[in-house]
């Protein structure tokens, strides 16, 4: 399997307030590599550092061949990069489909844009029947929903999930990884970032352990399963 | 059947050239963040170059409006690529820039009045004429104004609507983080919308100019009153801006009709406070709602 994505000795934060220490993670093409660990150690600002909201101090990045470290957001997007925050960050004024198609927004062909529209529909048969509905009113599935949906309409190769399963009720959790397994059949890539764990043992290939700004642990997901003592110690318990 | 008639003449007049004074304040605020102390000088620059230019040349109107617009478009360009875009991502963006969009006022005020001087000038561009409507004489110039508002503001309204370039500005000013993340190069919205305001403005200052006289103070009435419009529309709603502009200026031409000219103002101001206790976030502004 060729490499997609690789971070070396990612040390980065914010001003006077250093979060990471040195993380390293690689994802091959067509694999799912999850980070977990408790809230406050560097998940999300790892992700945030990646897709280029925040300075690299030192490391190397590359993803699909390119080094990255230094690229603007844009340029990220533009390689395949997509980030799909937590929270959503919905254009809260927008409908469903409008938010739909600002994920598009670097993808020109108009017929690209209709069918990946459809794919999504297809994926979230819900968000076809609310496409004229204003985000703000949507119900906090629904937003995920849209969130994740605004990430395939790109030229994604790798996403980035922050939390995919943050504040949703269970029904709604199965739903959002039964969707995103299918886009793992479909071939994409994908790095996440989950605080709980339980779910992406039957999902993730690999799992590293964040903790404190470090990888304290990594391994594949049956390794994470029988070193389940490792997980618990991080964890408080699952 | 007369008095409506003057009120609603003159109040729609008035209030094509408050909407484009508060549409494009406005759309600078929703996006950028920024009270654009320097958008009443974006008029009046655009007036003075199209005098200057109309003196020399001539101009028919719609050389004239495209002439305002450049020049408006222009002194935005120049405004974000001097100044703001310094400032952008400093601490404390929006009370420096006010400050500094103020010390731009002033500057630029002085230069034009260094250069025409403090007289009162004519516009020399405007369409002469009048009919009637009813028992009412109403000058063409006011039909001008009036179309020439609806164009410009219709063609915003389509440009921020209808196309991607508009999706990208909305996207920009609800969520500047998102939009990043979708490809959009922010820094390039905000120097559109500043372009794009200040083609607007620069309309705004002709305009007023053709009904008014150019002097180097000219900006500040109409600067003041598009201030009030988007306090009263809620800040950054640029809808709103549009629809109160028309409302407030028909407000002000009713109680100038019934109670003196003089008291136009101090009414919007008194409305301004009521609206502002009342609704706090703006007659169009949503509340803004913490959801965990």
């Amino acid at each position: 399997m060729t490499m997609l994505l690789e971070a070396r000795d990612v040390v980065s934060g914010y001003l006077n307030r250093p979060v990471l220490h040195g993380v390293s993670a690689q994802v091959s093409e067509g694999e799912v590599l999850a980070v977990i660990g408790p809230n406050g150690h560097g998940k999300t600002t790892f992700l945030r550092t990646l897709s280029g909201f925040l300075d690299f101090r030192s490391g190397e990045f590359s993803f699909a061949g390119k080094r990255l470290e230094a690229a603007s957001v844009h340029a990220r997007v533009e390689a395949g990069l997509i980030h799909v925050p937590q929270g959503d960050q919905l254009f809260a004024d927008m409908s469903v489909q409008e938010n739909l198609l600002m994920g598009a927004y670097l993808v020109s062909d108009p017929t690209l844009i209709a069918e990946r529209l459809e794919r999504v529909f297809t994926l979230f048969p819900r968000l076809k029947e609310r496409r004229a509905q204003i985000a703000s009113s949507l119900s906090g599935g629904e937003r995920r929903m849209v969130g994740i949906g605004r990430g395939l309409m790109g030229d994604a190769r790798l996403l980035m999930l922050d939390e995919p399963s943050l504040g949703l009720a269970p029904l709604l959790i199965e739903q959002i990884y039964t969707a995103l397994a299918a886009l793992r059949q479909e071939g994409y890539s994908f790095l996440m970032v989950e605080e709980n764990p339980s779910r992406l043992m039957s999902f993730a290939d690999r799992i590293s352990l964040l903790d404190a700004g470090r990888i304290v642990w990594s391994g594949t997901t049956e390794e994470a399963r029988q070193s389940k003592d490792i997980l618990t110690t991080y964890l408080g318990g699952h | 059947m007369d008095i409506p008639i003057q009120i609603l003449v003159t109040g729609l007049t008035m209030g094509s050239m408050y909407a484009l004074a508060a549409v494009g304040l406005s759309l600078i605020f929703g996006t950028l963040g920024m009270f654009n102390m320097a958008h009443g000088m974006f008029m009046t620059v655009g007036a003075y170059v199209v005098f200057s230019l109309a003196s020399s040349l001539g101009l028919p109107m719609i050389g004239a409006v495209l002439v305002a617009m450049l020049t408006g478009a222009l002194v935005g360009i120049l405004t974000h690529l001097l100044i703001v875009r310094f400032m952008l991502t400093g601490t404390d963006f929006t009370t420096n820039v006010i400050v500094a969009t103020a010390g731009l006022a002033i500057l630029m005020e002085d230069v034009t009045l260094k250069m025409f001087g403090g007289y009162p000038y004519q516009q020399t561009v405007g369409v002469s004429g009048t009919f009637r409507i009813g028992g009412v004489v109403v000058s063409l110039q006011s039909l001008v104004i009036l179309v020439v508002a609806m164009v410009c503001i219709g063609a915003v309204a389509w440009l921020l609507l209808k196309t991607r370039f508009g999706r990208a500005i909305r996207a920009t000013a609800m969520n500047r983080d998102a939009a990043r993340l979708m490809g959009v190069r922010t820094n390039t919205v905000f120097l559109q919308v500043m372009a794009l305001a200040g083609a607007l403005a620069g309309v705004a200052g002709l305009m007023i100019s053709t009904v008014a006289t150019l002097s180097p103070q000219m900006g500040g009435d109409p600067l003041l009153k598009a201030f009030v419009i988007c306090v009263v529309a809620g800040l950054g709603n640029v809808w709103g801006a549009g629809v109160c502009a028309f409302g407030l200026a028909l407000l002000e031409a009713a109680i100038g009709f019934y109670f003196g000219v003089r008291f136009g103002f101090p009414a919007m101001l008194i409305l301004v406070i009521a609206v502002l206790i009342w609704r706090p976030q703006g007659l169009f502004g949503k509340e803004k709602v913490v959801r965990l």
